[in-house]
């Protein structure tokens, strides 16, 4: 049933919290456990680390970023793939893992009547990668712990919804 | 027979290396593409069994690729079952409505995969090609089961009552159910060092446990070749649909909600298994066939015997038979489940031209048997079968068989 709810901040931080874990637990065997989410997550701002990022195109415009950082996007890979991961493979997973949770967010937002496209996934390495986007009336981002590793998952999402 | 060649076209080697790895205890042949123009040449050229499509991919993806896959007379036929993250209602409309044969949400499981895959082809494991043993074959093995075999059902539930109850809901068809009160427990009964006369024909798991534990669950036994074939069903309370949705998406083949319609539960077990129960309803008597109904007959068993009913009976045709006697001297109430079985068998005699006759006790047990057969046929449910009575004899109802048989 499509919903005439307009989709906020709130809903947005509901939705990665339900895909982030899932996608982690499922592809990974790790859990994922999410910090308490930034509804107003300032831009421009900085991410570091290997970078995920997929576009938005249609009813909602946006991006929508996952940043690891080096040691946390190789032990992933590793875990995943069940052996050694290069640097290409480490890029592979992780625009993978972005595809899932990007997939998840727009089929929750498709069904709210707030239909969008996908971009291909692209993949950024640094330690100070800028993120902003200047229009969008939706900037939240969470963190998530991921079991076994002292480093966190930070997933962004810059978004605007037509009217 | 060859083993099942399976295409995988997805643009993530992380992808093709989890499907690798999956299939990989199977006699498959995996060939890869990584994005819909190649998976067309490849499908051209390699003509797999099954194709995995993703669709999010650079150069075509995995939308144009369906369409054109189903354009190509040659390649329309392979069965493709779509990967995806946009499980959104519209994405998923869209691509049915393209004849995609299924489709699986990512993320996913490996275990899942193999499953959806074994709908479409035969998995071997490579064990079976290689070493025929007894318990490698187990799958072939759990072929045509009747509801007359012995049945092992394992329960994983944390509460010992519901594994009674169960227990003491199919006794009466001499089935056997084994209680794990955890999926941890449960793992010995599932490990693929079980040989394949023990481990169990179904099982029966509460959704209730952390952790996502029914899920993981379902993923272990599927990783197991010898299960392949085993249904899981998921037992949660009504409102838990949160918790079915998942397991569904999963795979378990069916949800039994709490509190369990014990009446029920032999017939529904046994649709999960895919059993024949017509074994409990038929047998011979000289050159006469008996079809046995009893009071109790569940909703669900009515359904499943009218539909198997209607193969046995052409089955009875096929083997010389003409005359069937209908035995209802155990009914004393005439309910739907009932009505329908009986009308349905009727029915088909009649299109089959096979000779009826009904034994039952009109006197004490059921008076005034085809006033009450007529009246309830006009029940709106099954107003949509034809009336079997018409253009019949009027209906007369024998004291017992040896009668009916010698009536024809």
């Amino acid at each position: 049933m499509t919903s005439t709810e307009k989709p906020g901040s709130a809903l947005f931080i509901q939705t990665i919290n339900r895909y982030v874990p899932e996608v982690m637990q499922t592809m990974v065997g790790l859990s994922a456990t999410p910090g308490t989410g930034i509804e107003n997550y300032p831009q421009p701002s900085k991410l570091k680390g290997v970078t995920g990022a997929i576009g938005l195109s249609g009813k909602v415009n946006g991006i929508i970023y996952t940043a690891y950082s080096q040691r946390l996007s190789k032990h992933i890979a590793e875990k995943i793939l069940g052996g050694s991961a290069g640097e290409q493979d480490i890029l592979d997973v992780v625009a993978e893992l972005t595809n899932m949770i990007t997939g998840n967010l727009k089929s929750t937002l498709c069904d709210m009547g707030y239909n969008c496209t996908l971009s291909i996934p692209s993949v950024m390495r640094g330690d100070e990668i800028s993120v902003s986007a200047k229009n969008a009336t939706i900037c939240v981002a969470n963190d998530y712990v991921i079991e076994g590793s002292s480093d966190s998952l930070r997933v962004v999402v810059f978004a605007t919804l037509e009217n | 027979m060859s083993s099942p060649k399976i295409l995988s076209v997805d643009d993530s080697r992380m992808i093709h290396t989890l499907i690798n790895k999956g299939f990989a205890p199977y006699d498959v042949q995996m060939v890869f593409a990584s994005n819909g123009a190649e998976g067309l040449e490849v499908a051209a050229k390699e003509m797999p069994d099954v194709i995995l499509l993703d669709v999010t991919m650079p150069i075509m993806d995995g939308v144009e690729c369906l369409g054109k896959l189903k354009a190509d007379p040659a390649l329309k036929d392979i069965p493709v079952i779509m990967l995806t993250a946009e499980a959104g209602k519209e994405n998923v409309l869209k691509i049915a409505k393209m004849g995609v044969r299924d489709y699986i949400v990512k993320p996913f499981t490996e275990a899942n995969v193999i499953d959806r895959v074994s709908r479409l082809v035969t998995l071997k494991p490579k064990a079976a090609v290689t070493a025929p043993a007894p318990a490698a074959t187990a799958p072939a093995a759990k072929k045509t089961r009747i509801a007359t075999d012995a049945i092992k059902i394992l329960v994983v539930d944390e509460h010992p009552a519901i594994a009674e109850s169960i227990a003491k809901a199919v006794a009466k068809r001499g089935w056997k159910v084994v209680n794990c009160p955890s999926p941890a427990e449960a793992q010995p009964h599932i490990a693929t060092t079980v040989p394949a006369e023990e481990t169990p024909d179904a099982i029966l798991v509460s959704l209730a446990f952390p952790s996502k534990a029914a899920l993981k669950f379902y993923q272990s036994v599927r990783m197991n070749p010898a299960l392949k074939g085993v249904p899981l069903v998921g037992l949660s309370v009504k409102t838990a649909t949160f918790d079915q949705n998942e397991a569904k998406e999963t795979g378990y083949c069916a949800i039994f909600t709490k509190p369990l319609e014990l009446g029920e539960l032999p017939d529904r077990i046994a649709r999960a298994m895919e059993l024949d129960i017509t074994p409990l309803f038929y047998s011979n008597e000289g050159d006469c066939q008996v079809v046995t109904i009893p009071q109790d007959l569940s909703e669900t068993g009515s359904l499943d015997l009218t539909r198997q009913s209607r193969k046995k009976i052409a089955d009875f045709v096929n083997a010389g038979f003409a005359k069937l006697i209908i035995d209802l001297t155990g009914v004393s109430k005439f309910e739907i489940p009932l009505i329908r079985a009986v009308t349905s068998i009727i029915h088909e005699c009649n299109s089959l031209d096979i000779k009826w006759r009904i034994v039952g006790d009109d006197t004490d047990n059921l008076p005034n048997l085809p006033t009450v057969v007529s009246t309830n046929l006009k029940v709106a449910a099954l107003k949509d079968l034809p009336n079997p009575f018409t253009n019949t004899a009027p209906l007369n109802i024998y004291p017992n068989k040896a009668a009916a048989a010698a009536a024809f």
